[in-house]
């Protein structure tokens, strides 16, 4: 058998391979189906095409990771990711969407084996989310949603179904929708191995069932509301997060880490609400949207969020946006365990993520629609800086391009 | 969450008065007004906060499944 680490090696230039394959071959596949006739009533035919790309930069510190100086160690990390959906109808009944993103992340802090053997300094992954739409008759709507999910060391299935319908004239639309995942990956601990060692994959999975209903108030004002329930089951942990042991009391020297350890059940609920309001005499749009958070690992969180449009021509806006959202920690989140009293199977984390804190983001949009030859384009440019009360800051530059049919 | 509760139901009532015929949705057909305004914006930056907040999840889409970043 080869060592784990030319395994690793070979796994993740396998994994690589498959995905920048992927990567190359869709584009060339929309491109040659954006050319097809569309005349026909059962010829398919491509009514939208999205792309994005946005760059993430991260700057931070966690407990859990490894990546030094100290105890509390580096988070940083970029993010390049490249975007796309389709919408193509095959139909008058039956409509298609595709969701293709895909992330090429260096993660030299995030992932145990660059810390311990500095085998890959990037880590890509892929996904491909496809939702069938059928109409039938013109106030119900089903759909079907079903895909996959790649990385080097982490696969994941996913299949759903919705049902939606028209109500009093279309004025008020409710939907509901159920959805399953199952995630399968190699859990590379902190140490660098498979943890425990010979465990040579984990399982986990999800049931996520929603209910949403959308109202319209008048001629410039549009609420949502929405409630959403996940059940998750199996191994939940990131296997190779870490949490300190045996340290001073200021947490800056540590005598060594043990794995992070969770509960496998979690149950957690959202709701959610939206209110768009349009305001015709300044030609600007305010939406403001509120989510509330509760699940048994005892996390509360309350989120706000602001956006302000404002058409600076009838072809261009610019955009505002605040969001606000705290959070208290699960109740087993600690900086550092002490060793008189640790506990092997008590449940632990130090994970940044999952602490106390306050997020903050604010963000701003350029669109600009033009539409030379009767097809719609559409270019935009944003810019976005997320951060935390906990020594985290993300700043994403987004370029994106739509062009309707 | 009772008050969230009793703004949807009032919310709810109110707008049974209210129908709002095709011809004049004129503002509600701007793109600004739809339920999603940017559909791969909505699910980067859903991505972004799911994968480092504890709260991820239940609103259209499950935490824990479908990426190996969650929380």
């Amino acid at each position: 058998m080869r060592p784990l680490q030319e395994e690793v090696v070979a796994a993740r230039t396998r994994g690589r391979r498959c995905i920048l394959r992927l990567a190359v071959v869709l584009p060339i596949f929309v491109g040659m189906c954006g050319t097809a006739p569309g005349h026909a009533d059962n010829d398919w035919k491509i009514e939208e095409l999205l792309s994005r790309f946005a760059y993430f930069n991260q700057s931070g510190f966690g407990y859990q990771s490894q990546a030094g100086p100290g105890p509390k160690g580096s988070e940083d990390l970029h993010v390049w990711n490249p975007a796309f959906y389709l919408r193509a109808r095959q139909n008058e009944k039956v409509e298609h969407t595709m969701v293709v993103p895909v992330d090429i992340i260096t993660s030299a802090s995030t992932d145990a084996i660059d810390v311990m053997t500095s085998a890959s300094r990037t880590n890509e992954t892929i996904t491909f989310d496809i939702t069938t739409r059928y109409e039938e008759p013109a106030d119900d709507t089903m759909s079907f949603r079903y895909g996959f999910h790649l990385e080097e060391w982490y696969r994941s299935v996913f299949a759903g179904f919705g049902y939606a319908r028209e109500l009093a004239e279309d004025n008020a639309t409710i939907a509901m929708n159920v959805n399953g995942y199952v995630d399968v990956f190699r859990p590379y601990g902190p140490f660098g191995g498979l943890q425990p060692p010979g465990d040579k994959r984990d399982t986990r999975g999800a049931l996520n069932a929603n209910l949403e209903v959308s109202q319209i108030l008048s001629r410039t004002t549009l609420v949502k509301a929405g409630y959403g329930v996940t059940w998750q089951a199996g191994e939940l942990i990131t296997p190779w997060n870490s949490v300190p042991v045996g340290c001073n009391a200021e947490v800056t020297a540590c005598l060594g880490r043990t794995q992070e350890r969770f509960p496998n059940r979690r149950l957690r609920n959202a709701f959610s609400g939206l209110l768009a309001q349009h305001i015709p005499v300044t030609h600007s749009t305010l939406r403001l949207h509120y989510r509330f958070y509760f699940d048994d690992f005892d996390v509360r969180a309350h989120t706000m969020k602001v956006e302000l449009y404002q058409y600076a021509t009838p072809r261009a806006y610019i955009r505002a946006s605040y969001r606000a959202h705290h959070q208290n920690s699960v109740y087993f989140w600690t900086r550092a365990i002490d060793l008189v009293d640790f506990d092997p199977t008590a449940p632990r984390t130090a994970d940044s993520d999952l602490a106390e804190f306050w997020a903050h983001e604010v963000g701003g949009k350029l669109m600009i629609y033009v539409d030379p030859n009767a097809s719609v384009h559409r270019v935009d440019v944003g810019f976005t800086r997320y951060w935390r009360t906990n020594d985290l800051i993300v700043d994403v530059v987004s370029l994106g391009y739509a062009r309707l049919f | 969450m009772s008050r969230l509760l009793g703004v949807i139901l009032t919310l709810s009532v109110v707008s049974g008065c209210v129908t709002v015929s095709a011809h004049e949705r004129e503002y509600l057909a701007d793109p600004t007004m739809q339920p999603v305004v940017d559909l791969l914006e909505e699910r980067a930056s859903r991505q972004l906060h799911r994968a480092r907040e504890a709260a991820g999840g239940g609103d259209a889409t499950a935490a824990g499944g479908g990426c190996g970043c969650t929380n």
